[in-house]
């Protein structure tokens, strides 16, 4: 590997190939996706999504800031903003302010070890969580200044479902520091297997399944903001799925606003 | 991406479409001219260039042989790129078109995934593999980048012929016969063919065999996924639009539909809320239009004055 793709001072790198053990008892080493449309799902029902932990104000020093748990998922959000930007060359006067989203993975986040300097794959996530805010935010409230939404996932498992939560924790984040917003933002994730939809799928499913679904929504206003798909899947599927999605974002959504209210409550409490 | 527009332009544009009106007289769903040509590059192995309006874009495709690890999947490996040519985006900064490509890219890469699972693409199981490289050159843009993107990419994968290959076994003399692996057809044993009779050999290494053709078209290259771009101004929506209206309604739909009807990505890009009732009739018409466009990109294809040196430039359909 050259030395100057890796160079980097911080951290003493380890051999350019490593890769994580495999037992034999371990998930991983038995497929329970070996056959090719399993009827059952392992441990929950179809159509629930993992017991979600939101919580804010882990980070004092931020003007907004969630943690989110999901069984196998936990990320950090951070927000910054409204506050001044660095002069971006070319940009001109906007009548909006600017919302900037930044995804990271932790090198312990997934079971083969990540790269801290990885970008492509940030990028992608990060634009997506981006694309799934900016319908929300009322960015003309703060014309000349930016909003940083900073978010640091812990564990991941399963891309979409990544991306649904940490869209849930950067909405609840948003709403936590006073920015703006026309609605909070929600998202859900389902996988197409044998024949029905499953809600969150883990990564292991999203895998076995013939198509994978990620739909985020504002249900105070009914409106959607981002959908996305991959895998190969009918129309009629990808409608059903979208259906069902929206069901669940719409229970995810009182969750959301049960975590801001006691947090208000405890905010009021003090002062 | 575009250029910004000033407000009196962008409500103008805006107004027209509502009613139905372009700046160039077509209708909401009329495309500019469409230009495929193949074989454009003659010392890739697939190439082709596509050219919507006055968009460009130039796509190879090029065969390398990769050696497979132990943990490495039974399947091809694709390595995509995207390049965006400055002269293409004068107005965009060096950052702003890193960042462009990195997008295209990226889209490139999730388009062309399924692909990877054909077992063509496979040399010898276990062994040995053909890596895709892609590369993908924007000459020209002025709107509706990502259609003719993947138009030149999929026309370059249809161009594409990957080699014939046999496997060849080593026999060194008073070994055993072992080994579990598969026979697939003749194997060459140091110059004897051999006919593989259950005798289970496996090859572990393989030769390209002279031929007249240059290989072997890509299997199930004529239900590769179309890309269709949906823009959405509410509550119209419109195909193909131009920089300008690009500029004035941002928020767009891509879908990527094989002719068959199945849906193998779509992707919401912009920064407008969409109402459930919308999105479920773009995706609607949006197959409907995907898979005329994909009929008509496969008869264009087939014609065989298509696969000249680009030099064919003409409008079609």
């Amino acid at each position: 590997m050259s030395t100057l793709q890796n160079f980097d001072r911080r951290r003493i790198t380890g051999p350019d190939k490593s890769l994580p053990p495999v037992y034999d008892s371990s998930p991983s080493a038995a497929d329970p996706l070996a056959s090719p449309e399993p009827a059952e799902r392992a441990h929950r029902s179809p159509s629930s999504v993992r017991p979600i932990f939101l919580q804010t104000g882990l980070i004092p020093s931020a003007s907004g800031s969630t943690y989110l748990e999901q069984s196998s998922q936990k990320l950090v959000c951070a927000v910054y903003g409204p506050r001044q930007q660095p002069k971006a060359a070319g940009a001109g006067y906007s009548d909006r302010g600017t919302l900037t989203v930044s995804l990271k993975f932790a090198p312990f986040s997934s079971s083969r070890r990540r790269a801290p300097n990885r970008d492509a794959e940030d990028r992608q996530l990060s634009l997506r969580v981006q694309a799934a805010l900016e319908p929300a935010v009322r960015a003309e409230t703060f014309p000349k200044a930016g909003v940083d939404v900073f978010l640091h996932v812990l564990e991941s498992d399963g891309l979409d479902a990544l991306v649904c939560g940490a869209v849930l924790a950067a909405s609840t984040a948003l709403a936590d520091a006073g920015v703006e917003l026309l609605g909070l933002v929600v998202g859900c994730s389902a996988a197409w297997v044998g024949g029905r939809t499953w809600l969150d799928p883990s990564e292991q499913e999203a895998r076995g399944a013939r198509g994978v679904m990620g739909l985020t929504c504002l249900p105070a206003l009914g409106t959607v903001a981002s959908v996305w798909q991959t895998g190969e899947l009918g129309l009629e599927e990808v409608e059903q799925m979208a259906d069902e999605c929206r069901r669940a974002c719409d229970e995810l959504h009182h969750l959301a606003v049960k975590v801001l209210l006691e947090s208000a409550k405890k905010r009021l409490g003090r002062s | 991406m575009a250029q910004p527009l000033s407000k009196a332009e962008s409500s103008y544009t805006a107004a027209g479409l509502l009613n139905s009106q372009r700046p160039d007289g077509r209708s909401l769903l009329d495309y500019r001219p469409i230009t495929l040509a193949t074989g454009v590059a003659p010392t890739a192995n697939g190439s082709a260039r596509a050219r919507i309006g006055d968009t460009d874009v130039v796509v190879a495709v090029k065969l390398d042989m990769q050696r497979m690890d132990e943990e490495d999947e039974e399947e091809g490996r694709c390595v995509c790129s995207v390049e965006c040519s400055p002269s293409a985006f004068p107005h965009l900064d060096r950052d702003a078109l890193s960042d462009l490509s990195t997008d295209l890219t990226d889209h490139l890469r999730t388009y062309l995934t399924p692909l990877l699972t054909s077992p063509q693409l496979l040399i010898i199981p276990h062994a040995r593999r053909w890596q895709l490289a892609v590369d993908a050159l924007v000459l020209a843009h002025s709107g509706n980048l990502h259609d003719t993107l993947f138009a030149a990419a999929r026309s370059a994968l249809w161009d594409l012929r990957l080699p014939r290959t046999r496997g060849v076994v080593y026999d060194a003399p008073g070994t055993g016969v072992g080994g579990d692996g598969s026979g697939t057809g003749s194997v060459e044993r140091a110059g004897v063919l051999d006919h593989m009779r259950g005798m289970g050999r496996q090859a572990v290494d393989f030769e390209l065999e002279d031929g007249a053709d240059e290989g072997l078209p890509l299997e199930g290259r004529d239900d590769l996924p179309v890309c269709l771009t949906m823009n959405l101004l509410s509550p119209v929506y419109y195909l193909d639009a131009t920089s300008v209206e690009e500029a004035c309604s941002p928020t767009r739909l891509l879908l990527f539909v094989r002719p068959s009807g199945t849906l193998c990505g779509i992707q919401k890009l912009g920064s407008a809320e969409l109402h459930p009732s919308e999105l479920k009739q773009a995706l609607q018409e949006g197959v409907k239009h995907a898979k005329e466009m994909a009929g008509t990109m496969n008869r264009r294809l087939r014609e065989p004055t298509t696969r000249s040196l680009g030099s064919n430039l003409g409008p079609f359909s």
